[in-house]
């Protein structure tokens, strides 16, 4: 028998330490120790440049304009990394970039992953007509990709870091919810769930016991690889003017004025270019990691 | 087939329910067009009116939904708010820029990302087989936009190789038709490399070998068939990724699509324009979702059975 | 050491030479540096038109053996020692080409699982056609023809349209027809059977079992029929070969080893095996194998075995008796040493 034919490893209310602290437990052993601080890192990172964004006294680092500076190249004086087309710091203004990308490819990712489990769990066990629903309702978003139903949105409310956020959560959450429910079909035959019921425990309930923690897995997995395409669609839309707009900072911003000033300047188009490669790249490595960790049964397809 | 047309019935059902929510978001609030295409301060009311009857943007909204998509079933696509061309006219100018280099990038993701694929899986932990599996992680990571950009500093600014903009020639459509596909291309190469290796050790292999089957005829022959399912699935997915990154690549390199028509109208507050546009994109990735199942279950009889290919 | 062939059951004639002949067949599986023997010593003969039944728990290492005789043996798992024979030739030491060319013709396998042993992507028809075609010059529409008469042989109805059909549209026991016809198209000398049957319920089971009772004797085909099962065995095979560890422990005429096994094995699976009249207790063998690497030193079934004694610390050597063979120093019959 194939490993992919495999049954879920059934986790449920289980004996010894709790599944949060074995898998930090195993988290922070000696072989995960690049991932972990190269997390801890960008985590890091992406804090710095929340924090100088919202704390007015900080604003000023990347906000500051000083036009007789403009296009420096990296280790200028004063400017490790040069400046922008405004004789902005370009370090701080990629850290708050970066801090911009991260908190929303956090909450997109929560946003995504919280409405997929509930809609996946409704549609896979709460009866025929809820899946039909569902299905349907899955099947319209599939019909606008991310770029499209950013374009929608910002048609309609204008574009904003509020359009990024709702584009992409709603981009993510369909899929997740298809996975969501196909686990969710092949976990309700199992006998522990028809022993609740038997006894009359609400399904509500059982979804939340049983359901949500068997999926913590594939949750956890799915929401590295979703702050990775998050990041990845606000830059995009930002880079395309639907997304983030000035002062706040954006890699995608910055990519995108860059364009016009590539015969000047290449470091506008080169630095935020190489950040987003190697932060996705280190989102996608992790993301395989924690698959590797978690899923050995590789029942989590990627896209 | 029945399935043939309760799918594409389907198929028209969603996107009708699809309509509904390019109407409602992308119909907007009359003033927000009026402000972007008259300066409100100095021109006569009565102007702004005739040109909000004009329209039919003073009807009550339902009524403008029931013409929104009556319209665009009998092909009145309207008329631009911005620029008074007939939408039809810039949807048929632009859709075949669009399809040229979605099809382009299309053909070389799977034109090239199967035979890689195959061959990886062949030449199982090979050099070759690492270095492309490699290869794959690093064109998946960077972003198309990411990779366009620099691709255009490089090539187009500093080297001087093939040109950035328009689309005049056939050199036009290199650059973006090979940023738009390394992504599909990369999916390809790890879909089609693991299906593949899943079916050269599947059981059936063993009954054949014991047929006296030639190796050869078992992979190209049986293997490569039955690991049909898991790459049409992909292409279906793929062809929705590709429609929605056309429209950034396109704006990338300047090339004249549908993608860089409907971000100028979103931009410019173009609703009559950016309707269409995007109901007609939309349209395209379910029709293409619907075709793909259909061309799943000719290919893979499994699927009849069991709805999914293995 | 080699056992001599047994004579055709329903045949006057002598048959000296065996169709297939398994002799000191050693096969172990090489994981890094390491070696792990899983089947050591087994020699079996098997005369023409002669159905020997091959039983043993899983692990035992039966279906190794069959799949070492056609080349089948997967990746890591190697014959370390010994030989297979096959019309004189050495079926082990042959080139890949060679053996290609005689699997499918002259030397067939069927497996147990039909519905992922048949490539779901293939018409039934093609398969037996591609088949035929691997092995003989012929057109397609000769191929199709021949095909046609083979699933009408072996029992499918409306044979010509369902040439057409995909495996899924079958039930199993018509599935395991299918691979029954795909591997005698060619009129092969020797069929390996997999626990064909291991997978169906009892009518088909019965079903398949006639049919392959049927095509030995038209063909004058030898079988090995592997089975943890020893009812089906024991009603359909002429001899008995039982199997435990990786090594062959007795082997006997079907009727001799049912009516007077003499290993201990034996006796317990036939118990097991036995309908029960009532108020008989349940037979079982008590324990389980032991798994390859862990084999003891003496007798590998000693430490189950309730007849055991020092003397069975010395591993047993596997003895002659006519057509018959045994590998133990304490079989029924005889009392057990104090």
């Amino acid at each position: 028998m194939s490993l992919a034919a495999a049954q879920p490893l059934p986790v449920g209310p289980s004996p010894g330490r709790p599944l949060a602290l074995r898998v930090a437990a195993r988290l922070v052993s000696r072989a995960n120790l690049f991932w972990v601080t190269g997390s801890a890192i960008l985590l890091v990172g992406g804090v710095a440049g929340v924090v100088i964004q919202v704390v007015p006294s900080l604003r000023h680092l990347y906000l500051d304009q000083n036009l007789i500076a403009t296009f420096k190249p990296p280790f200028s004086a004063g400017h490790i990394l040069g400046t922008d087309n405004l004789g902005r710091d370009m370090f701080w203004q990629l850290l708050g970039g970066l801090g911009i990308s991260l908190s929303i490819g956090v909450g997109v990712s929560l946003i995504s992953v919280v409405l997929g489990i509930v809609v996946g769990i409704f549609g896979g066990f709460f009866g025929q007509v809820a899946d039909a629903v569902t299905n349907v309702v899955v099947d319209v978003t599939w019909a606008f990709p991310a770029i499209l139903l950013a374009v929608v949105f910002a048609g309609w409310i204008g574009p904003s870091l509020t359009t990024v956020v709702l584009a992409l959560a709603l981009t993510n959450w369909a899929g997740f919810a298809r996975i969501v429910r196909g686990e969710v079909l092949s976990l309700r035959e199992r006998d522990f769930v028809n022993a609740a019921r038997v006894l009359g425990v609400p399904k509500v309930v059982i979804s939340a016991r049983h359901f949500v923690v068997n999926l913590l897995p594939v949750t956890m997995v799915m929401i590295v690889y979703f702050i990775a395409t998050s990041i990845i669609g606000e830059a995009g839309l930002s880079f395309l003017g639907l997304g983030v707009q000035a002062p706040t900072p954006s890699l995608g911003l910055i990519l995108t004025v860059g364009r016009d000033y590539l015969a000047i300047s290449p470091w506008m188009v080169v630095l935020p270019g190489v950040l987003l490669a190697l932060g996705v790249l280190f989102l996608n490595a992790l993301g395989d990691h924690l698959r590797d960790l978690l899923d050995p049964f590789g029942r989590i397809q990627k896209r | 087939m029945k399935f043939v047309v309760t799918r594409f019935g389907y198929a028209v059902v969603v996107i009708l329910l699809a309509s509904i929510g390019t109407f409602i978001g992308l119909h907007g609030s009359p003033g927000s067009v009026i402000s972007s295409v008259f300066d409100v301060a100095t021109t006569p009311h009565s102007v702004i009116v005739a040109y909000e009857r004009k329209h039919g943007l003073l009807d009550p909204v339902w009524v403008q939904y029931w013409h929104y998509i009556s319209n665009i079933v009998t092909g009145h696509f309207g008329t631009s708010l911005v620029s008074d061309l007939p939408v039809m006219t810039i949807f048929t100018t632009s859709i075949g820029y669009t399809a040229q280099l979605a099809g382009a990038a299309f053909l070389l993701a799977f034109g090239l990302g199967i035979p890689v694929g195959v061959i990886a899986a062949i030449e199982r932990d090979s050099a070759l087989d690492r270095f492309v599996r490699a290869a794959a992680s690093v064109v998946l990571s960077v972003p198309n936009f990411v990779l366009g950009t620099l691709l255009v500093l490089v090539i187009g600014v500093h080297l001087r190789w093939l040109p950035v903009g328009g689309a005049g020639s056939i050199n036009d459509l290199i650059l973006p038709a090979v940023v738009l596909a390394a992504e599909p291309w990369s999916l390809t190469v790890r879909v089609t490399r693991t299906a593949f290796l899943e079916q050269m050790s599947a059981d059936f292999t063993r009954t054949l070998r014991a047929r006296g089957v030639s190796e050869r005829r078992i992979l190209w022959r049986h293997v490569l068939r039955n690991s049909l399912g898991s790459i049409i699935s992909l292409g279906t997915i793929q062809v929705r990724n590709l429609l929605g990154y056309t429209v950034l690549v396109e704006v990338i390199f300047r090339w004249p699509g549908l993608g860089t028509q409907l971000v100028n109208a979103v931009l410019n507050r173009d609703y009559a324009v950016a309707e269409v546009l995007s109901l007609l994109l939309a349209a395209a990735v379910v029709l293409a979702s619907a075709l793909g199942d259909v061309v799943l279950r000719l290919v893979d009889p499994r699927v009849r059975v069991t709805g999914e290919a293995s | 050491m080699v056992i001599a062939g047994a004579e055709p059951a329903d045949s006057g004639v002598r048959a000296p030479v065996p169709a297939l002949e398994i002799s000191d067949l050693s096969i172990s599986l090489r994981t890094g540096t390491t070696d792990k023997p899983l089947v050591t010593d087994v020699s079996l003969s098997v005369g023409p038109g002669e159905i020997v039944g091959l039983v043993g728990e899983s692990g035992s290492g039966k279906s190794l053996t069959a799949l070492a005789s056609i080349g089948l043996l997967p990746h890591g798992v190697e014959v370390r020692s010994g030989d297979v024979r096959f019309a004189g030739e050495s079926l082990v030491k042959m080139d890949r080409k060679r053996l290609r060319s005689l699997c499918g013709s002259s030397i067939s396998m069927i497996f147990q699982d039909p519905l992922s042993s048949l490539d779901p992507c293939a018409r039934i028809g093609n398969q037996i056609v591609e088949t035929i075609r691997a092995h003989q010059q012929v057109s397609v529409a000769e191929a199709r023809r021949t095909a046609v008469e083979l699933l009408d042989r072996v029992g499918i109805p409306r044979a010509k349209e369902r040439m057409r059909s995909y495996p899924y549209e079958f039930s199993g026991g018509m599935r395991q027809r299918v691979m029954i016809a795909a591997a005698l198209v060619l009129r092969p000398r020797v069929l390996l059977a997999d626990e064909p049957t291991t997978a169906l319920d009892v009518t088909t089971q019965a079903g398949i079992m006639k049919l392959v009772q049927e095509l030995r004797s038209e063909l004058q085909m030898s079988v090995i029929w592997i089975s943890h099962d020893l009812g089906v065995v024991g009603r359909l095979a002429d001899r008995v070969a039982v199997m435990y560890a990786g090594e062959m422990v007795e082997l006997a005429p079907t009727e001799e080893l049912f009516k007077a096994p003499r290993h201990p094995y034996t006796a317990g699976l036939i118990r097991s095996g036995t309908r029960l009249s009532y108020g008989q207790p349940f037979g079982f063998v008590p324990g389980t194998v032991t798994e390859p690497g862990h084999w003891p030193q003496g007798c590998r079934f000693a430490p189950r075995c309730d007849r055991a004694s020092e003397a069975c610390a010395a591993h047993p050597a596997l003895e002659l008796r006519g057509q018959s063979a045994l590998r133990c120093v304490h079989p029924l019959g005889e009392e057990p040493a104090p």
